[in-house]
């Protein structure tokens, strides 16, 4: 059950969390990746990102861009889109409006 | 690091990459193969920066990536499929038109009411012509 409601939180939250990160500048997958699988409460494995990864590529909130490495391959580098920056902002809004109402209701306010 | 070696982690990587492919069966394919190459791509822009390519190192990097049935089963969510599909499924029957069939007791109804209305009407034109 706790793996079945951690899934449940992430389902539609995660999503924001990649264009939060790709807000101020390009990352690439690695970069991306191990910066949200270092917050445990977010994902399970590095890999479990890259299906998000896909999708988000395909809704046109992220567009990418193939650069040079100093080290080994070529890199695809994630960057928000107009799109993008429009769903991030939007998401800012209705989450502020759901966890306060959350909090309310279960008693987390002040915790 | 020999060509030997090399090649040892090379399968290793692969090894892993048709166990995630092998979990991913239920995908489209060409989900599935975009699936792949994304995490070859990690793979392998991992490996460029490591410090020392061991075997240890390369593994740390596939651990780090999860349990291929993890990766399947986000796949599954990211597409909308269903989150644990049954492995021994059966296709579900094609749909046949329901039949239609009458029991014998409907069929009993339909000819009493078929007698009734006749009775019926037989009655009124009998009662019209001797009100004559």
């Amino acid at each position: 059950m706790e793996h079945g409601l951690a899934t449940a939180l992430r389902r539609g939250t995660l999503e924001f969390c990649v264009l939060a990160l790709l807000e101020n500048e390009p990352r690439y997958g690695v970069e991306l990746v191990t910066q949200l699988a270092a917050q445990t409460a977010l994902t399970t494995s590095e890999g479990t990102i890259y299906p998000l990864l896909s999708r988000l590529r395909r809704s046109g909130w992220v567009a990418t861009t193939w650069q040079e490495s100093p080290a080994g391959p070529p890199r695809r580098y994630y960057e928000l889109t107009g799109q993008g920056k429009e769903a991030l902002a939007h998401f800012r809004s209705e989450w502020v409006a759901f966890r306060t109402a959350v909090d309310r209701i279960v008693g987390t306010e002040h915790t | 690091m020999n060509q030997q070696q090399a090649d040892r982690l090379d399968r290793l990587v692969e090894d892993y990459l048709g166990a995630v492919s092998w979990a991913c069966g239920d995908l489209p394919p060409q989900r599935r193969d975009e699936l792949i190459e994304d995490l070859r791509e990690h793979v392998a822009a991992a490996r460029a920066v490591l410090y020392e390519p061991t075997e240890a190192a390369v593994r740390t990097i596939l651990d780090r990536l999860g349990e291929p049935s993890a990766i399947a089963e986000e796949a599954r969510l990211a597409e909308g499929l269903p989150v644990r599909p049954a492995a021994a499924d059966p296709a579900p029957a094609p749909a046949q038109p329901p039949e239609v069939t009458r029991s014998p007791s409907a069929i009993l109804g339909m000819l009493l009411g078929f007698v009734l209305i006749l009775v019926a009407i037989l009655a009124t034109a009998t009662l019209l012509m001797a009100g004559r």
